[in-house]
C-alpha cells in the first residue's frame, strides 16, 4: 500500500498531528473486448488480466477461456480479442425489468444451470472461510477452495472485482478442480450469488449474512448458500443436502 | 485404316476379318467415321433394351449390338445388329437424357413383337386424305403416342420416324416380312473370330520383340483402360514386365485399384488439379493444360530415373484423329528420352475387346458401367453422357468439380448453361455447340465463346476466417499441407531462400484485416483500430516467443536488410572501432558494414574453409579489444553453411563485443533460440518464414541503437525544443508500419508453430540430403553445399557445366514450372571466393517441399545435361 505524505490526523479532543498513514491503492480500470468498450471498475491493481477474464465469464460475453485469442495489459486497461471478434455479443440482462420499468426482478433464466449436486464436505466450507476469515484493512477478500486443496484468494476494494479475479484465475489453470466452494468476506448479495452460478461454484459462503433477495436467489438456481461463517460455524440457508454434515 | 465391319450372316455374329471360323464368308457393312465400333456392355445394353421396350413394349432385342460412334451435340452412336442398322443411341445435354430412335432395318426382327409406339397413318383423322411423298417429310397427325421415335405403318409398309408435336417427320417406309434371326451371344462372336485375334495377337508381339532393343529398357504406359490392358498382356508375352501409370490425382478409384492389382508401378502426382484450376480455370478439349500439368510432368520424372526407354502404348488409329496417323514407333516429342511403340493401333475397339474376352483377362469395372473411354474422370474430352455415369456411381466426385464450376460460372458472369451443359469444354466452342447455343439463344463473342450475361462479379466477402486457424493436418512430421499453399498446385517452387509462399491462414489472416478491421494502430480509440493495435500486438508477441526472445526488445522491420541497416546506423561508432564480419555474408549483412568504414570504422571479412563453413579460428583471430560489433549469418543464403553462433558468441563476450546474427535464413527452417545461442541483435524477415513481404524483425537484447527514422508513434512526448521516445518497440517504429503485414506473420508463425520446428528441421535436412544425393549422381553437377547433413540447412547451390546457371533456371522454368534461383544470391564477394563469376543455381526448400519437387528438379537438370 502506497503511503501519502503529511496526512492529517485528528484526534477525538481535535488534536492534530502529522502522521504516517496508509491508503489503498486504487485503478480505473477499463475493459475492452474486440476493440469495444466492455466496462470499467475501481479495483485494487492486481491481476487485471484475471480479473478482465472474470468478468468477461461472470457476465456471460464469453463461456470459456479458449475463446480468448489474446489479452493485452496496457496500463490500467485490459483488452480482450476472442477467437472470433466479430461475432455480435448480445449483453445477458441479469435483471430484467417489468412493464413500463415499474418492476424489475433478477432472473435464472439465462443462467446456465449448476453442477449436479456433489456432496462438499463440512471441514472445506470452514476452510474456505479461513482464507477470507481476516482481509486487509478496508479491502474484500473472495476466495475459491476445491476438494483436491487448491485454493486461490483476491483482496480487492469491492468483493464483485475480488470475486470475478478468482474466477479469472480459476479459468486459466490447466488442471479441473471439482468441488469448488467460493468463500466471501462480509455479506452476499444477489449479484454474488449469480457470479456463482455463472461460473459453476455451487456452494458460497462468507463471513457475514447474506441479503434476502441473496437468499431466495439461492433458492431459485439451487447454490448452496451458508453465512455467518466462523471457526465457530456457519448458517446454510439453501440447499444443505449439497453438504456432508 | 478399315471402314468397313464383317458380318457372318450364317452365325449372325460380327467379324473382325471376312472369314469366319465357322467357314463362312461374312459381308460387309459400311461404318460411319471415325470407323470405330464397339460392343454394347452391360450397361449400354440395358440402356438400350429399356429405352426400345419403353417405346415399343417387350420387343426382342439381339444379345449382340454393337456401337459406332460418330458426330453429334454428345453421345451418338449407331447401334448395329443382326449385320444392319438397328438403331441411334444418343444423348442431350440440354435434357439430360438418353433418346433411342429405331432404324426401319430393325423392323423385320421386332414388328410381330410391338404393343405400342406405332402411328398408323391410314386410321390417323389428322392425316386422312393428306396425299404427299412421305420421305422425309413432317406430317400433321393425331396420335396419342408420346413425342419421339416411333413406327410409322401406311399402306401396307412399316418405316420409322419422329413424333414432335403433333408433327410426325417419317424417315423411311418399307415392305417389312417378318424374321426370326438366331441369337448368338458373345461367346460365339468370340469363337467364330478366334483365328484372327491369333494372328492379331502375334503381329502385335512381334512389333513389339523388334523394337524391345532400341532403348536400353522397356516398359508399358498402362492407364488402366481397355487399350492399356491389351497392350500390357501382349507385351507380357513379348518379355516386358515393367509397367506404369500416372496418377494424376483424377482418378477413379475403380482404376487405381485395377492398376495396382494388375502390378504396374503407380506414379505419383506432382501437381493439384484444383488448386491450379482456380488460378488457370477449367480445362478445354482446346485448352488441355491440365495434361501436361498432370501427366507430362510427372512422366518426365519417372522417365528420369529409368533413363532412355521403350514404351510400349495402345494408342490406336481409331481413337481420334490426332491419332489416325500414328506409327509402329513414334519419338515423344516432349521427351527424347521415350519411344513410343504402338502395336495395336490399327486395332478398333472391337478388337480389343474380343481380345481381352478371349484372352480372360480382367479389365476396369467401369467399362461395365457405362463408360466408354476411361481416364481423368472430369476430362474436357469426356460427354455428357458419361459426366452424368460419374454422378451417378461417384457423386461426391461430380460434387466438387460442379461446386467449383458454379463458383467459376458466377464469378465469370456467365450463364448457368456453361455449367449445366457441359459447355466448359470449350474455350472456343466447335460448330455443334455453336448451333445448339443459337437455337437456344445464348450469346457468343466473335471467338464463339459463351458471353456473359452479367459483369463478372466481384470477388465476395470471404467468410471471415478465424485469427490463427490450424493448419491442415500435415501429411507427414514437418510436412506443411500442400493444400494449403495456392501456388503450389502447379508450380515447383524452390526458391524459399528468396522468398517463401504464404499458407491459406496467413492470407486468411491479412485479408481479414484488409477486409474487416482496416485501421492504424494506437491511434485511435474506435473499434477497429482497437482491433488493429491489439492484433499488431499479439504479433510481436508470438514472434518474440517463436525466437525465445521474451524479456529483449522485438522491433517489426521491413526486411532482415532494414533490421541489421538499424542496428548498423544506430549504434554511435567512433573512428577505429572494429566490424567482424564473414564472406559468407548476404549483402544485406556486408554493405552497412563497409560503409561504416567512411567513419573511420574498421571492417574486417572472415573468410570460410573448403568446407564452405566459417573459419572459425581466423574469426578467433579478427575480433580484438577494439571490436564493437561482430556480424554473422547464422546460416548462409547461397550455399546452406549453419555458423556456429554458439561459438561465435562465446568469442564476442570474450572481447566484450556485441553479436549480431542474420537469421533470415534459420529462423524460417529450424529452432532458433535467441537467448541459448547468445545473441544481442536477431535479424530475420518475414517473408521467408511463410509471411507476407515487406515484413521483418529486430530482436535486441538491449534497445541500445537509436531509431532509424522518428516521426509518429515513435515518441513519448514533443515540444519545440525536443521530444522524449516512447518506450519499448514503438520508438522503433515510426510511422503506419505494415499494420496487415505484422498480422500475417503472427499467423505465419502459429503455422509453423503448429508443424513443430524440430519437425520441420528434421525433414527439411533429409529432403536436403535427397536432393544432394540426387544431385551428384548427374554428369555435369558441380555441387556447392557442406557435407555434413547437421551443418547446413535446405539450400544447395550447383553448377551444371556448360550451362550458365541462368539458362537452367530459364530452362526448368519454361519446361517444367519449376522455380529456381540463378546467379550470385546477393553474395558476390562468396561467388568470387569460390570461383564462381556467373554464380550458381540454387535450390531451397521450405516446409512444403517434397519428394517429388525434388525429383521433378533432378529430372529438368538431367534434360539439360543431355541437350548439351
Amino acid at each position: 500500500m502506497p503511503e501519502v505524505a503529511r496526512p492529517l490526523r485528528v484526534g477525538v479532543d481535535g488534536e492534530t498531528t502529522s502522521d504516517q498513514a496508509r491508503v489503498l491503492d486504487e485503478l480505473a480500470f477499463s475493459l475492452y473486448l474486440n476493440g469495444r468498450h466492455f466496462m470499467a471498475a475501481m479495483t485494487a491493481p492486481d491481476r487485471l488480466s484475471a480479473l478482465a477474464l472474470g468478468l468477461l465469464l461472470v457476465e456471460q460475453a464469453i463461456r470459456a477461456q479458449s475463446e480468448i485469442e489474446s489479452v493485452q495489459e496496457d496500463g490500467p486497461c485490459v483488452r480482450v480479442l476472442t477467437t472470433d471478434p466479430f461475432r455480435v455479443i448480445v449483453p445477458r440482462r441479469g435483471v430484467i425489468t417489468g412493464c413500463g420499468g415499474a418492476v424489475s426482478q433478477i432472473s435464472e433464466r439465462r443462467l446456465p444451470p449448476l453442477p449436479s449436486i456433489v456432496p462438499v464436505q463440512r471441514e472445506d466450507v470452514f476452510a474456505a472461510l479461513d482464507l477470507v476469515a481476516a482481509p486487509p484493512e478496508g479491502l474484500f477478500s473472495a476466495a475459491l477452495r476445491a476438494g483436491d486443496g487448491w485454493s486461490v484468494r483476491s483482496d480487492d476494494l469491492g468483493l464483485t472485482t475480488a470475486f470475478a479475479r478468482i474466477i479469472g484465475v480459476r479459468a486459466t489453470e490447466t488442471v479441473l478442480h471439482d468441488r469448488v466452494i467460493g468463500a466471501v468476506s462480509h455479506r452476499v448479495t444477489a449479484e454474488l450469488i449469480r457470479a456463482a452460478v455463472v461460473a459453476g461454484v455451487p456452494v458460497l459462503a462468507s463471513t457475514g449474512p447474506p441479503t434476502g433477495l441473496a437468499v431466495e436467489f439461492a433458492e431459485r438456481t439451487g447454490l448452496t448458500l451458508c453465512g455467518q461463517g466462523g471457526r465457530g460455524g456457519f448458517v446454510c440457508y439453501t440447499h444443505p443436502e449439497r453438504l456432508l454434515l | 485404316m478399315k471402314k468397313t465391319l464383317y458380318w457372318c450372316p450364317d452365325c449372325n455374329v460380327p467379324l473382325i476379318a471376312r472369314s469366319c471360323a465357322a467357314g463362312h464368308e461374312g459381308v460387309p457393312i459400311q461404318l460411319l467415321e471415325p470407323y470405330d465400333v464397339r460392343p454394347a456392355l452391360k450397361t449400354d445394353h440395358d440402356l438400350i433394351v429399356g429405352l426400345v421396350h419403353e417405346r415399343f413394349g417387350p420387343v426382342p432385342v439381339p444379345r449382340v449390338l454393337l456401337l459406332n460412334k460418330t458426330g453429334g451435340v454428345d453421345r451418338n452412336e449407331l447401334v448395329i445388329a443382326n449385320g444392319d442398322r438397328f438403331g441411334w443411341l444418343s444423348f442431350d445435354p440440354v435434357e439430360r437424357q438418353h433418346r433411342f430412335e429405331l432404324e426401319p432395318a430393325a423392323l423385320p426382327g421386332l414388328i410381330e413383337a410391338v404393343t405400342k409406339g406405332v402411328v398408323d397413318l391410314d386410321r390417323d383423322p389428322a392425316f386422312a386424305g393428306t396425299k404427299i411423298r412421305l420421305g422425309g417429310k413432317r406430317v400433321a397427325v393425331s396420335s396419342d403416342e408420346p413425342d419421339g421415335g416411333v413406327i410409322v405403318k401406311y399402306r401396307g409398309r412399316f418405316g420409322t420416324g419422329v413424333l414432335a408435336d403433333g408433327r410426325l417427320r417419317v424417315r423411311e417406309l418399307v415392305p417389312v416380312t417378318p424374321a426370326r434371326c438366331p441369337n448368338p451371344g458373345w461367346d460365339v462372336v468370340i469363337d467364330r473370330n478366334r483365328l484372327h485375334l491369333k494372328n492379331l495377337e502375334r503381329q502385335a508381339v512381334r512389333t513389339i520383340r523388334t523394337h524391345l532393343q532400341d532403348r536400353p529398357c522397356a516398359n508399358v504406359s498402362f492407364s488402366g483402360g481397355k487399350d492399356s490392358t491389351a497392350v500390357l498382356a501382349l507385351a507380357r508375352r513379348a518379355g516386358v514386365t515393367d509397367a506404369f501409370f500416372i496418377d494424376t490425382g483424377l482418378e477413379f478409384p475403380e482404376t487405381i485399384e485395377f492398376v495396382k492389382a494388375e502390378g504396374a508401378q503407380v506414379i505419383e502426382k506432382g501437381a493439384d488439379f484444383f488448386q491450379a484450376v482456380e488460378r488457370a480455370g477449367p480445362p478445354g478439349k482446346d485448352n488441355r493444360w491440365c495434361c501436361k500439368l498432370l501427366k507430362l510432368h510427372p512422366l518426365k520424372r519417372h522417365l528420369a530415373a529409368t533413363g532412355p526407354c521403350v514404351t510400349i502404348q495402345g494408342n490406336r488409329w481409331y481413337e481420334s484423329w490426332n491419332r489416325a496417323g500414328l506409327d509402329e514407333t513414334s519419338q515423344n516429342p516432349n521427351n527424347p528420352l521415350q519411344l513410343n511403340v504402338s502395336p495395336i493401333r490399327h486395332w478398333r475397339a472391337l478388337e480389343v475387346w474380343l481380345y481381352l474376352w478371349w484372352r480372360e483377362l480382367p479389365y476396369n469395372p467401369l467399362y461395365e458401367q457405362g463408360f466408354e473411354r476411361l481416364g481423368c474422370y472430369l476430362c474436357p474430352a469426356m460427354l455428357e453422357a458419361e459426366y452424368d455415369e460419374l454422378r451417378r456411381i461417384h457423386p461426391e466426385l461430380a460434387d466438387r468439380w460442379e461446386a467449383f464450376l458454379a463458383r467459376y460460372t458466377a464469378s465469370s458472369g456467365l450463364p448457368e448453361e456453361f455449367r449445366r451443359w457441359g459447355l466448359w469444354r470449350w474455350k472456343s466452342l466447335p460448330r455443334k455447340m455453336v448451333e445448339l447455343c443459337r437455337t437456344h439463344d445464348l450469346a457468343l463473342t466473335p471467338e464463339y465463346e459463351l458471353a456473359p450475361i452479367r459483369p463478372p462479379a466481384a470477388p465476395g466477402p470471404a467468410p471471415a476466417p478465424a485469427a490463427t486457424p490450424p493448419p491442415a493436418a500435415p501429411a507427414e512430421p514437418g510436412a506443411a499441407a500442400r493444400g494449403d499453399f495456392p501456388l503450389l498446385g502447379d508450380t515447383v517452387y524452390l526458391d524459399s531462400a528468396a522468398t517463401s509462399l504464404s499458407p491459406e491462414p496467413v492470407l486468411g489472416a491479412v485479408l481479414e484485416f484488409e477486409r474487416h478491421y482496416r485501421a492504424n494502430i494506437g491511434r485511435g480509440v474506435h473499434r477497429l483500430s482497437q482491433l488493429a493495435s491489439q492484433r499488431y500486438w499479439h504479433a510481436r508477441e508470438k514472434v518474440e516467443r517463436f525466437v525465445h526472445g521474451e524479456g529483449g526488445t522485438t522491433v517489426f522491420t521491413r526486411n532482415t536488410t532494414e533490421a541489421i541497416e538499424l542496428v548498423a546506423h544506430g549504434l554511435s561508432w567512433q573512428p577505429g572501432d572494429r566490424v567482424v564480419t564473414t564472406v559468407l555474408e548476404h549483402h544485406s549483412n556486408l554493405l552497412p558494414w563497409l560503409r561504416l568504414r567512411a567513419l573511420g570504422v574498421e571492417v574486417v571479412v572472415v573468410d570460410i574453409g573448403d568446407d564452405l563453413a566459417l573459419d572459425l579460428d581466423g574469426l578467433a583471430s579478427a575480433i580484438d579489444e577494439r571490436t564493437r560489433l561482430v556480424a554473422v549469418t547464422h546460416a548462409s543464403n547461397a550455399v546452406g553453411s549453419i555458423t556456429p553462433v554458439v561459438e561465435v558468441a562465446r568469442l564476442c563476450r570474450e572481447h566484450g563485443a556485441r553479436l549480431l546474427v542474420d537469421g533470415a535464413q534459420s529462423v524460417p527452417h529450424m529452432p532458433v533460440d535467441v537467448t541459448a545461442l547468445g545473441a544481442d541483435y536477431l535479424a530475420f524477415s518475414g517473408h521467408k518464414l511463410l509471411g507476407p513481404t515487406g515484413t521483418g524483425v529486430l530482436w535486441m537484447r538491449e534497445p541500445e541503437p537509436e531509431p532509424l527514422l522518428l516521426g509518429g508513434g515513435a515518441v513519448e512526448s514533443v515540444g519545440p525544443d525536443g521530444w522524449t521516445l516512447a518506450a519499448g518497440p514503438a520508438r522503433y517504429e515510426a510511422g503506419t508500419p505494415n499494420i496487415g503485414g505484422a498480422i500475417g506473420l503472427g499467423a505465419a508463425v502459429d503455422y509453423l508453430e503448429a508443424i513443430g520446428m524440430d519437425a520441420v528441421r528434421a525433414r527439411e535436412e533429409r529432403l536436403t540430403s535427397r536432393l544432394v544425393k540426387g544431385l551428384e549422381a548427374i554428369e555435369g553437377v558441380r555441387l556447392y553445399a557442406p557435407e555434413d547433413p547437421a551443418r547446413r540447412i535446405g539450400v544447395v547451390s550447383f553448377t551444371l557445366e556448360g550451362f550458365h546457371p541462368h539458362e537452367v533456371a530459364q530452362y526448368l522454368s519454361d519446361e517444367l514450372n519449376v522455380m529456381v534461383r540463378s546467379g550470385h544470391h546477393c553474395c558476390e564477394p562468396l561467388m568470387r571466393r569460390l570461383g564462381l563469376p556467373d554464380g550458381t543455381v540454387r535450390a531451397s526448400l521450405h516446409c512444403y517441399s517434397n519428394e517429388i519437387d525434388l525429383e521433378t528438379l533432378l529430372a529438368g537438370v538431367e534434360e539439360c545435361v543431355r541437350g548439351a
